[in-house]
């Protein structure tokens, strides 16, 4: 069987997988700017900074809708990944257990103190306190869920996890695969934030729009070379305890590493423009945004491919055959057109009446 | 698909997981209720507004709408993702099913959450400076997305009790629209609206802006939108008519513990329907902040007892005639009879150490494996308590005829050899688990286990013939 996704892989296995995938890269967006923007406002905020620079104003500001963004997001991928990998995925859950049940107080204690940081945004040391922990939490998500992928990727391991009672995974590379995470969450956060200071998001003036994004630009750079350098061996669990046998993937990834590659140019194009530019420019703006999409795509087929080059393929595309047989996907696909719509009609029509009450 | 024993059983300790996966269950379905409820409730608030038929109207819209996304949102939403950890923690085979065959349903409930939460938030961050169009337009799509995520789920849900038709063709329509859809999903929809309302009398006391008569024309407004629950006893009743007759027995008498909580839902909710239908429409009463809480506090507790009813009529199963609540299909029974349930079973147990016999471990695993769904050894609802001080024979007997010594129970799916060693776990815990315990090795007990379990049959005493 082929793996090469999405001509030669088997549908009805190549549709979720393409249906996964999106709705992963929805979450994977508000993901980062939860993760980069707690970790900038805690990193801001430790360093005894009393002023809310455009930045830290914007992220404190829209820190609580991106966490309920990314929890919504999270939920469409959470619906795929169990038609995809239901015994891996369900068996990997019940082995860690409470540690992974713990997730959900952790995420419930984050998003309020978000709105505590948002409430009290200038008190200094309460708002350090706060946002450490929001800093925190989210790693912690982020870590259960690079933990959980990574034990449903072994089952050679499951009998012995289970009997040791142990609720955390231990495999060296977890941590690298969690850098890697954070190391592109945060030039993916720098990004989405100087879109909403472009926009004049929470007040932001284009000047101090300007300025802020070049100051950050450093901080993104900086982290994409970090994760660039990163991917293709922790993706590939180079030095994990159940590292992809390479001949069962057959250079499949390395297309999607690629298309990353090249999206990361556009990136770098992108902030550089920034650099000698008088005001952030729609060329720009269409740089980076479009170099940000295609190295997230990139980088989330790559995984998928390594994730399906572990697994037992045939097994795989038969039990998704027998699922395809279910009904509901025309009104499923009518519907999200709507949603699509919708989702649309509300933005213009906020937009305009907000137009109209200046 | 899922062999009853290919996902490893976590222990939650003296709680029962079914307790675990109801009382989540039911702060969620209240938080959700109340979201969708209040939505409902905004845009009848946004409307009063419009055509200047409460003054303050506006203003209580947004300090309601502050809160709904406060609870509702944070708290709400992530209540439902824990909904799906808990199913995968209490049932991996059973959301497994529900996956399998409504994945394109609950794809499409995500749309329509996608939009809630979009509107929801655009109305709580821009609201202020909307013109009145926008922000109505804005509450009715929420509402409208609310409610059909409503609709979608409402359909999974109730083709648990009633899968009907679909069980023979698996016509997955046949499973959407099944015989307690409607009664369902209109029940639902009313408790929506007086959770909504009566949260509306909580924070209109909470308001220092309003004076008496403002929180009292404010209550008389969602006591108009909380009128359908004068419905209530006729949906209920169609609810119930729609339950297959065994669980609609176990309602009605023959399980106390499930006509408790019936009676309790009945109670609270005539409690809270004549207050509002009598008091707070009718007599235009004021009511105060305490009294408010109180209503929403039977309000929750008629939610808790109607859940609970709802996930008790089910059993034995958790999907009818398709999983036994210990995740075994009924087509399997007969084969598992033979081959045995634990043979399959690749998690061994974590503390086999400290059990003095072979037999007795086997004795645990068939326990975990057939019984931890419901029970807890000597925590809630034990089998410590429930059959300790039986006689062997009637033990072997009651566990051989399990289908037939309660009817919510599955038949026993194990051999005479699994059967025996889980009756002789449970004596061993009855006694104290003393360091040394013999093992049973009666060949004539067994024998007649044999014949106890072949008299029994392989059906769920739904099925009949066991009289
Ligand atoms: C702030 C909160 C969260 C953070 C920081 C976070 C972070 C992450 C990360 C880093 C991954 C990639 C794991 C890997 O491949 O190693 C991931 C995957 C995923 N996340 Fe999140 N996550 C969060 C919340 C959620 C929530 C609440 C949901 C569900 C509603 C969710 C659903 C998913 C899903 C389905 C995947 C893919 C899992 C797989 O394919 O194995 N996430 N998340």
């Amino acid at each position: 069987m082929n793996l090469s996704f999405p001509f030669e892989l088997a549908w009805p296995t190549s549709g979720y997988v393409a249906l996964y995938l999106v709705t992963l890269l929805m979450h994977a967006l508000f993901m980062s700017y939860v993760v980069g923007g707690a970790l900038a406002v805690a990193f801001v905020r430790l360093h005894g900074v009393r002023e809310n620079g455009p930045v830290t104003r914007t992220f404190i500001d829209w820190l609580p809708f991106a966490l309920s963004a990314a929890i919504t997001a999270g939920v469409a991928p959470l619906l795929f990944v169990q038609i995809l990998y239901q015994r891996e995925f369900y068996t990997a859950n019940l082995l860690s257990f409470h540690r992974w049940m713990s997730i959900l107080p952790v995420l419930i204690g984050a998003f309020y103190l978000l709105y505590l940081l948002k409430a009290r945004p200038h008190a200094r040391r309460l708002s350090a306190a706060v946002a450490s922990a929001v800093a925190f939490s989210v790693i912690f998500v982020a870590w259960s869920w690079v933990e959980n992928h990574m034990l449903s990727l072994n089952p050679d391991v499951w009998v012995k996890q289970y009997e040791s009672g142990a609720m955390a995974y231990r495999d060296p590379a977890v941590f690298l695969r969690l850098a890697f995470w954070v190391a592109l969450a945060l030039p993916t956060a720098c990004w989405l934030v100087t879109l909403q200071m472009r926009f004049g998001a929470s007040g932001t003036e284009p000047e101090e729009a300007l300025f802020a994004s070049r100051k950050l630009a450093r901080v993104a750079l900086g982290f994409l070379v970090v994760a660039a350098a990163l991917a293709p061996f922790v993706l590939r669990g180079t030095l994990s305890l159940s590292p992809v046998d390479e001949t069962h993937l057959d250079g499949a990834d390395l297309p999607y590493f690629a298309l990353a590659a090249v999206g990361l140019l556009f990136t770098l194009g992108g902030w550089l423009r920034l650099q000698h530019l008088p005001r952030l420019s729609g060329l720009c703006v269409v740089l980076g945004s479009l170099g940000l999409a295609l190295t997230w795509w990139g980088v989330l087929c790559a995984r998928e491919l390594i994730r399906l080059a572990r697994l037992d393929l045939d097994t795989l595309t038969q039990r998704h055959a027998e699922l395809a047989t279910s009904s509901g996907l025309v009104v499923f696909l009518v519907f999200a057109v709507l949603a699509l719509l919708v989702t649309a009609w509300i933005f213009r029509r906020v937009a305009r009446s907000l137009r109209q009450s200046k | 698909m899922n062999d009853p024993a290919s996902f490893p059983v976590n222990d939650f300790g003296p709680a029962m997981k079914g307790l675990v996966i109801g009382g989540l269950g039911i702060f969620h379905v209240f938080l959700a209720q109340f979201a969708i409820g209040g939505g409902m409730l905004m845009a009848y608030f946004q409307w009063l507004a419009m055509h200047g038929r409460e003054p303050k109207a506006r203003l209580v819209l947004d300090s309601y709408f502050r809160w709904l996304v406060l609870v509702s949102f944070v708290t709400g939403a992530i209540t439902g993702v824990a909904m799906w950890f808990t199913s995968i923690q209490i049932s991996p085979a059973t959301i497994g099913v529900m996956v399998s065959e409504f994945h394109w349903i609950w794809a499409t409930e995500w749309l329509f959450f996608w939009v809630e939460v979009l509107a929801g938030y655009a109305f709580y961050r821009y609201g202020k400076r909307l013109d009145d169009r926008t922000r109505l337009a804005l509450l009715v799509t929420y509402s409208i997305a609310g409610w059909g995520s409503l609709f979608w789920i409402n359909g999974i849900l109730s083709w648990q009790l009633t899968p009907g038709e679909w069980v023979a063709t698996h016509d997955l329509w046949a499973g959407f629209f099944n015989a307690t859809f409607w009664p369902s999903l209109v029940y639902r929809t009313i408790a929506c609206g007086v959770i909504a309302g009566l949260v509306m009398a909580v924070i209109v006391n909470t308001m220092g802006e309003l004076d008496r008569e403002d929180r009292r024309r404010l209550v008389h407004h969602s006591a108009r939108f909380m009128l359908p629950v004068v419905a209530m006893p006729l949906v209920g009743a169609w609810f119930l008519g729609a339950f297959p007759a065994d669980s609609r027995e176990w309602v009605m008498g023959a399980s106390v513990a499930m006509t408790l909580f019936l009676n309790l839902t009945i109670g609270a909710s005539a409690l809270i329907g004549g207050y509002v239908v009598l008091g707070l429409w009718k007599q235009r009463l004021f009511i105060n902040g305490a009294t408010a809480t109180l209503l929403l506090a039977l309000a929750f507790g008629a939610t808790a007892g109607g859940e609970f009813v709802r996930e008790g009529a089910r059993k034995p199963y958790t999907i009818r005639e398709v999983l036994y609540s210990n995740s075994i299909r009924p087509e399997d029974v007969a084969r598992l009879r033979v081959e045995g349930c634990t043979s399959g079973d690749p998690y061994p147990l974590r503390d086999a150490a400290t059990y003095p016999s072979e037999q007795l471990v086997k004795g645990a695993l068939v326990f975990r494996n057939q019984c931890a769904i419901c029970h807890t050894m000597s925590g809630v609802n034990a089998l410590e308590h429930l059959m300790g001080s039986w006689t062997i024979d009637q033990q072997r007997l009651n566990v051989a005829k399990l289908q037939w010594t309660k009817g919510f129970m599955p038949p026993f799916a194990g051999t005479p050899e699994e059967l025996e060693a889980l009756v002789q776990l449970v004596r061993w815990e009855s006694a104290d688990r003393p360091g040394a315990w013999e093992a049973s090795t009666d060949r004539e007990a067994l024998e007649q286990i044999r014949r106890w379990l072949d008299e029994a049959g392989t059906g769920p005493a739904s099925a009949g013939g066991g009289r």
